[in-house]
């Protein structure tokens, strides 16, 4: 009974999670990562540290080769292709690209995911709900019927998230969200992420990034991957004040970006 | 010294041999990481939730938006056969043979194939392309992370609508084909009207166009399978949507003219 009051009070568990692609290439090494439910999480490492592989372990797209993954206390290795879909709907994710789809305008992309899910739901209604999503992430009208080739990258973010939130999410995932922005959008991304999680009670969101000074500035939490195993998982302060050479260099680098 | 050059010939033997057996087990297995790909994307067509507004509107895109080039190739292609068939029958004195020769070279063969190549060089490069694109820029994963198959969402409703829309298409390029020959040949080449139709009716049988429809629906199936698996794997960026774009077209055009060989031997079997 004490372990599933534990495995309630985190969304994601990564337990010993090691995955190679081919011979020799470990890319995760026997990651080991409690992410809490309700809290801003970063993960956080150069690139080619295994970030996006994690990531892809945490939506199930990938399976680990050892360890296991359990989202709510599920473990997703154990999960039917229906039960991992199911369990997928919980989820909304923010991808690096905004991953739109192209041939839909920007109020059918968010619309999209709820006419999916909420098929007895009339047309109206869908719209409704997608253009509320799209007020919520500061869009305006004017900017609903436009095809994603014709938004600028910082507004295509807006409309990605906003098609995350479509079906209320517990768990939100965040792909480089402000990689390849201008300072200027890349605050204003940082700070959508922070209004979008202090409005909605309970929401875990999950950071993938390698904007050193924004998850410093945005997460409660930082796990930082390195070689493929979590170096440090800890608050900014952790981090700060770190022994560690590797990470106080890292944390020196983060200091000069700002 | 001496010893060096056989040797240096036995390891370009087994150089050669061992490149061979790699393409063909390499061919082997992409064949049947296709096949596996095709059954489990034909096998959401029975699963909720229904696609059938995909599926008509790839149908709408396969079929509707192809009609116009079927009818200007399909036109031409008549007349030009019939053209050609003229100048040979007209030194036996057998013009009014113009007819059924060309009907039966429509339905049967050209229909068919013809369609196959130009459908599979529009609709089956296109479908190569916007799934190679929606890969790389991870709008399938976007599918994926919702919780909604992007095999049942993309590849099942083409091709279903390739299937479906083939044979119509077909069906089109044998009639247009057909016009062309008969106003070619009564117009411009003398042929007496009802002569020329009197012997398509006398040579040609439902089972010829039957034959050409079938293979319509299954030259639909074979681009379209190939399509969206080129496009469904599509890796590189921008280079490999290009290169699955060109290689939906170069292996659809050969496996249905190859396949057509095939596929006429079996009907003649069947049918005849």
């Amino acid at each position: 009974m004490g372990s599933m009051v534990d495995d309630l009070n985190y969304a994601i568990e990564l337990t010993g999670v090691k995955k190679s692609f081919g011979a020799g290439s470990n890319v995760l090494n026997g990651v080991d990562l409690k992410i809490p439910q309700g809290k801003i999480t970063a993960i956080i490492g150069f690139s080619g540290a295994g970030k996006s592989v994690t990531l892809k372990h945490i939506l199930g797209l990938l399976k680990p080769d050892e360890g296991t993954v359990k989202v709510f206390g599920q473990d997703l290795g154990a999960l039917s292709e229906k039960g991992l879909n199911d369990l997928r709907k919980r989820f909304g994710m923010l991808f690096q690209s905004a991953a739109l789809f192209d041939d839909l305008t920007s109020i059918e992309n968010v619309a999209f995911p709820i006419r999916e899910f909420r098929r007895k739901l009339p047309k109206g209604e869908i719209l409704n709900l997608a253009r509320e999503k799209l007020t919520v992430v500061g869009l305006s009208s004017m900017d609903y019927e436009k095809y994603p080739s014709e938004l600028s990258g910082g507004m295509r973010k807006r409309v990605g998230l906003a098609r995350a939130l479509a079906l209320e999410p517990e768990i939100l995932l965040y792909d480089e969200p402000t990689t390849g922005l201008d300072p200027i959008i890349s605050e204003m991304v940082d700070k959508l992420i922070v209004d979008t999680h202090k409005h909605r009670e309970g929401i875990t969101s999950v950071i993938i990034s390698h904007d050193l000074p924004s998850a410093f500035k945005i997460a409660d939490q930082i796990a930082m991957l390195d070689g493929g195993r979590v170096r440090l998982f800890g608050t900014a302060r952790d981090f700060f004040e770190s022994q560690d050479q590797f990470i106080s260099k890292f944390v020196k680098k983060a200091r000069e970006q700002e | 010294m001496e010893e060096a050059i056989p040797r240096k010939k036995s390891n370009f033997l087994f150089q050669s041999i061992s490149h061979l057996g790699e393409l063909i087990i390499g061919g082997i297995g992409d064949l049947g990481e296709m096949s596996s790909f095709i059954w489990t994307s034909l096998g959401w067509l029975a699963r909720p939730p229904s696609r059938v507004k995909e599926i008509l509107d790839q149908i709408e895109f396969v079929g509707n938006k192809s009609v116009f080039i079927i009818c200007l190739s399909s036109l031409f292609t008549g007349m030009v056969f019939a053209l050609q068939t003229y100048s040979a029958f007209h030194m036996v004195n057998s013009d009014t043979l113009i007819g059924p020769t060309v009907a039966l070279a429509l339905t049967r063969e050209l229909g068919p194939v013809l369609t196959g190549i130009i459908v599979a060089g529009r609709a089956g490069a296109a479908m190569s392309a916007q799934l190679g694109t929606m890969r790389v820029t991870e709008q399938i994963d976007a599918l994926e992370v919702m919780g909604v198959n992007p095999k049942q969402y993309l590849v099942m409703p083409r091709i279903v609508a390739c299937v479906v829309a083939m044979p119509l298409l077909a069906a089109v390029f044998d009639f247009v084909g057909n016009v062309g020959s008969y106003i070619l040949s009564t117009r411009l080449l003398n042929i007496d009207a009802a002569t020329y139709l009197a012997k398509i009716d006398f040579f040609t049988r439902p089972k010829d166009i039957l034959q050409g429809l079938i293979k319509a629906a299954i030259f639909g199936f074979i681009f379209s399978s190939i399509g969206t698996h080129k496009g469904f794997t599509t890796t590189n960026g921008a280079r490999g949507v290009g290169i699955a774009t060109n290689e939906t077209v170069v292996l659809s055009s050969i496996l249905i003219l190859v396949s057509d060989y095939f596929l006429s031997a079996i009907i003649k079997i069947i049918l005849y």
